[in-house]
């Protein structure tokens, strides 16, 4: 079964986000140790869901995996479009 | 330096143009309150803070509302798509159209080109970080104020998480502030300015 593109990114979005919030905690706040663990947690999560969707659907930045074929990383539609944003299924 | 990611930091996905909206919402680009504004200002307010702490924060901060700079162009873009002439002109729209198109412009809802006197960059803790914090919550309104003029979900969403940052923002700055606080001769925060004196008291003429 294919992953659904516009579900695994919705994922990475939350985990994102949640890494995000916790860094901008953390950089007040140094040495909450329970926030650094929830933080680390977070990050793998990201980093594992990131790696999918890199596999499956091209780089998320410009030094991601591209894959032995094309230069995939300027393949549309981009994230401001429309339809980047919207299930394509 | 900087690497840019591929994805919007929250969905924007607009059914409907609107070249009305898009002419109100553009003042969170170019505007005196502005997300361009917000960035700039974190991230150049950075080279004169002497707190390893705060210089994270602004630093974190500064690059999310590049995110959101992002956000708010993709909103504008979307509700600009696939317009008619008879739209372009009945909507007021054709004012910004004359000279940008369907370009995105930073500008202020009433067509005021971004400028840097909108930031303060003063060189003083205390200072600096009570800007942030009055600039997190004039963002705040004036997403509340775009909130009272769109009564589209799929505008509104976007906006309302944008509006959620500028609370959380808001906080991290208060944390900004009393870090710097506690760094600082707590008998008179204002005896002399971390970021440039070298443990000098001011001494004042007075005295």
């Amino acid at each position: 079964m294919k992953t659904c593109k516009c579900k695994l990114m919705k994922t990475i979005q939350a985990l994102a986000f949640s890494v995000h919030e916790t860094a901008l905690y953390l950089d007040g706040h140094p040495t909450d140790r329970r926030a650094i663990s929830y933080f680390n947690a977070q990050n793998e999560k990201l980093r594992e869901a990131a790696a999918t969707y890199e596999e499956n659907f091209g780089p998320l930045t410009s030094n991601g995996f591209s894959g032995d074929g094309d230069w995939t990383w300027i393949k549309g539609p981009w994230p401001w479009k429309y339809e980047a944003n919207v299930c394509e299924n | 330096m900087w690497l840019y990611d591929k994805k919007l930091q929250y969905p924007v996905k607009i059914k409907n143009p609107n070249p009305k909206y898009a002419q109100i919402i553009i003042s969170q680009l170019g505007g005196p309150d502005g997300e361009l504004a917000a960035s700039t200002r974190y991230l150049s307010q950075r080279y004169s803070m002497p707190y390893d702490e705060v210089v994270g924060i602004l630093t974190d901060i500064g690059t999310e509302e590049l995110a959101h700079v992002e956000m708010i162009c993709a909103i504008v873009s979307q509700l600009t798509r696939n317009l008619t002439m008879d739209e372009i002109k009945r909507t007021g729209f054709d004012t910004y159209f004359v000279d940008h198109t369907a370009g995105v412009y930073p500008v202020s809802a009433a067509g005021v080109p971004f400028d840097a006197k909108y930031i303060g960059v003063k060189g003083d803790v205390i200072a600096d970080i009570t800007e942030d914090l009055a600039a997190e919550q004039k963002a705040r309104v004036t997403y509340d104020n775009i909130l009272r003029l769109v009564d589209d979900p799929d505008v509104c969403e976007p906006i309302k998480f944008l509006r959620q940052r500028e609370l959380t923002h808001f906080q991290r700055f208060g944390d900004a502030l009393s870090i710097a606080q506690r760094n600082m001769d707590s008998k008179n925060f204002y005896g002399y300015n971390p970021a440039f004196d070298k443990k000098t008291p001011i001494q004042p003429r007075y005295r």
